[in-house]
């Protein structure tokens, strides 16, 4: 695959595998809505009393899944918050007691949790309010149900990981390699998979060995490991689809239009199904594992606190509904003011405009970027030296397409197979004339979809 | 409806390193070794020929800066490779105000009268070149050999006469100067800068090698030694000018086709006439080409099939 070889800059988070745990928080805040098209209703009124583990809101619809408080504490308010990827959220907010409850049975382990089968285990996903474990936050259960009409013949446990800081996959993996295998299990199960490969990228050569030793203990023949190149955007689900299937995919119209994060995450797993694979990072499949072995509801998760301005980058176990603010006095604060905050990684992450957004269930990392790192460049002319041509992973020639796009011509950049651009960001990284590549050929897709749909 | 929160700053935060204008900068930085030789054999009438047409490259690009309200783009390097490469391109004898009215018009008239680098519907240096020797075909004609001191034929014509045979006179192409533009003079120091641009990946390897592979087969065809592709001119087109991002196609495919048929042009024009400079003029009529080779070139996926898996 054509692609950049980023400066990972994973290090300072790396210094140890462990992932540490932070003092109880004062307060958090839970969005009822956490990937857009989910939705929770309250079930806990002001004033009451709630364990860490327990449910806090109710599924409004099929789609959605059940809230858990992420700390003890008193419940405080339901109000509206700022939110990482929407634009406003409702979210109850919590005010911790710094007691560090858990609900009644929180990490105990489940009797007999090695034979639950694929119709227990889909309720149950639900119930632990397990999601992707990305951007998308698609509920488990709904790709659970899904799976039912559908072959799927592999599960792949995607542990690539590969943009620059973003460490907590890596972390995870590390620190609890015998998990992350028997959560994959699980959702094979669930998922009515035939065998399960876990991909990593060669920078992780170390986590790879650990798996396979994990995987050699088990005497577990249907489970693989494999080692990609490490080239960005290898890693990313859609081109890591590619590379196993060995051909180029149709990405939907529903995930160029874009909409909610969950939309376009429940459109992409869709198109993998369809190839019979399903995708998913390893923090998901460590989610499975505590919800189903140890009865521990998704409320808390692997972050990576990391970027220049971090005073010590570090993982973090961080309760969801942590404001960002919190997060990063958890890394001991900001030594300088970030020129740009970033929730998940720099190549595919999510401007945030301020601290106060609270952390949903899929933000692997926080990163606060200096303006030395996270420019904001003027752009110039093309000067048609091709190197988005070279990096371009899908084949295109993103300088036909950016071109037509700045004069309007949009037949024209839609005959140059804009469609197929998967947003990996590689032209926009490369370009010495800092055009906004991405938002050109973003441009020329919807103007495309638009004069698809008017006719 | 739930609206995505619609960024102010969107993804990706950080960008490579490398500018424009180190780009354009570094391109320039190579054509010195050429012009280091020209130098070396024409002594400082040569330099004073690329100086001025550097100089009057740039100060006509502040000029249009001024007059038409726009920034300086690229902080120079653009118009600077402009007047280098015209200036390697113009016989050493030159009266220098030609030199400068060249590369004013390259920049002023071929390139940003058409609203600036990448709007121009011509190369800037080939359309400069093109002014200078429809304008002044007498001066632009005269060569001296550098060896000899005497007059000779510009471009690749000597060769007809020349190496045609092999033997001994393969030397002669690659190690000692031969007569032609300023900058054709020394097949080595194009040869090094060339090899310095595609390390650099200032330009994709395949191009150069294909042109000069279609001109010396080509060559070879008309009954010449396939070597004699690799001289002054014809190199220097491989190198500098079908690389150039304005001239080539921008899909791969296209630029194949473009550096293939530029090459097999070079050699069959040098066949037919020993005007000028047959490869730049063989690059040029290409080049008009380019919007139909950008057509040819596309596969239906971009520029090339996929590779399937790379692990």
């Amino acid at each position: 695959m054509r692609g950049i070889k980023l400066d990972g800059k994973k290090d300072p988070t790396l210094i140890t595998w462990t992932i540490k745990r932070l003092r109880q928080p004062a307060r958090v805040r839970i969005a009822l809505r956490q990937g857009g098209r989910d939705l929770a209703v309250p079930c806990v009124r002001h004033d009451d009393s709630v364990k860490a583990g327990q449910v806090i809101a109710l599924p409004a619809d099929d789609f959605s899944t059940p809230l858990h408080a992420s700390v003890s504490g008193k419940v405080m308010a339901v109000g509206t918050f700022a939110h990482p990827f929407l634009e406003d959220a409702q979210a109850i907010e919590i005010v911790g007691d710094g007691r560090g409850e858990t609900a009644p049975g929180v990490g105990t382990e489940r009797l007999g949790w090695e034979s639950l089968d694929r119709a227990q285990l889909a309720p149950l996903f639900r119930q632990a309010g397990l999601v992707t474990m990305d951007e998308a936050m698609v509920p488990l259960h709904v790709l659970a149900q899904e799976s039912l009409t559908a072959r799927v013949r592999t599960l792949v446990i995607n542990l690539c990981e590969p943009e620059p800081y973003v460490t907590s996959e890596q972390a995870l993996a590390m620190s609890h390699a015998l998990e992350i295998i028997q959560g994959a299990e699980i959702l094979r199960k669930a998922f009515g998979a035939e065998k399960i490969t876990a991909v990593l990228t060669e920078d992780k050569i170390q986590a790879a060995e650990l798996l396979k030793s994990k995987i050699y203990f088990l005497k577990w023949g249907h489970v693989d490991v494999r080692v990609l190149p490490l080239v960005y955007p290898q890693g990313l689900d859609v081109p890591l689809a590619e590379t196993l299937l060995e051909r180029k995919l149709k990405l939907p119209a529903e995930w160029h239009r874009g909409g909610t994060p969950q939309d376009k995450g429940l459109a992409l797993h869709r198109v993998f199904r369809s190839e019979g694979l399903e995708i998913l990072n390893g923090a998901s499949a460590f989610a499975a594992h505590e919800a189903i072995v140890l009865q521990k509801p998704l409320f808390e998760r692997a972050v990576t606190v990391g970027g220049e301005c971090v005073m010590e980058p570090k993982n973090l176990w961080a309760p969801l509904g942590l404001s960002f603010q919190d997060v990063f006095k958890a890394a001991k604060g900001l030594m300088r003011d970030p020129a740009k905050v970033i929730a998940g990684g720099p190549m595919q992450g999510r401007f945030q405009a301020g601290l106060e957004a609270m952390l949903v269930k899929g933000i692997p990392a926080l990163l606060a970027l200096p303006p030395e790192a996270a420019p904001d460049p003027a752009a110039s002319a093309c000067i048609h030296c091709g190197l988005c041509i070279d990096v371009c992973p899908e084949n295109l020639s993103p300088v036909m397409i950016t071109l037509a796009s700045e004069s309007g011509l949009y037949e024209e950049a839609a005959s140059w197979n804009a469609a197929d651009c998967i947003r990996c960001g590689n032209c926009t990284y490369i370009c010495p004339s800092k055009r906004p590549m991405d938002a050109l050929i973003d441009r020329a897709i919807h103007e495309q979809l638009n004069s698809e749909s008017r006719l | 409806m739930i609206r995505s929160k619609t960024s102010p700053s969107r993804a990706p935060f950080i960008r490579a390193a490398s500018t424009a204008s180190d780009f354009l900068w570094k391109r320039s930085a190579a054509l010195l070794i050429p012009a280091a030789a020209a130098v070396f054999f024409y002594g400082p009438a040569a330099l004073a020929l690329f100086a001025a047409s550097a100089a009057a490259a740039v100060l006509a690009e502040r000029a249009m800066g001024f007059i038409l309200k726009k920034p300086v783009p690229f902080q120079g390097g653009h118009a600077l490779g402009i007047g280098l490469t015209l200036a390697l391109m113009l016989p050493p004898g030159l009266p220098l105000w030609m030199a400068v009215l060249g590369a004013v018009f390259a920049v002023a008239v071929a390139r940003d009268a058409f609203g600036g680098p990448g709007q121009a519907p011509l190369p800037p240096i080939l359309a400069g070149f093109l002014f200078l020797a429809v304008s002044f075909p007498l001066e632009m004609r005269a060569v001296t050999d550098p060896v000899t001191g005497h007059a000779a034929a510009h471009g690749l014509a000597w060769l007809k006469d020349g190496v045609a045979d092999s033997g001994p006179h393969l030397s002669r192409i690659f190690m000692t100067p031969q007569p032609g533009g300023a900058g054709m003079v020394f097949f080595p120091a194009l040869a090094a800068a060339g090899l310095l641009l595609i390390f650099q990946r200032l330009v994709f390897w395949e191009l150069p090698f294909l042109f000069l592979a279609a001109s010396a087969l080509t060559a070879f065809g008309f009954g010449e030694h396939p070597a004699a592709a690799l001289a002054g001119s014809n190199a220097f087109a491989a190198f500098f000018l079908i690389s150039e991002g304005m001239t080539a196609p921008h899909n791969r495919h296209g630029a194949r086709f473009f550096a293939l048929l530029a090459g097999f042009l070079a050699a069959a024009l040098r066949q037919v006439s020993g005007a000028f400079d047959p490869s730049a003029a063989a690059v040029m009529m290409v080049s008009f080409l380019t919007p139909w080779l950008e057509e040819a070139g596309r596969t239906e996926r971009g520029w090339a099939p996929p590779r399937g898996a790379s692990a």
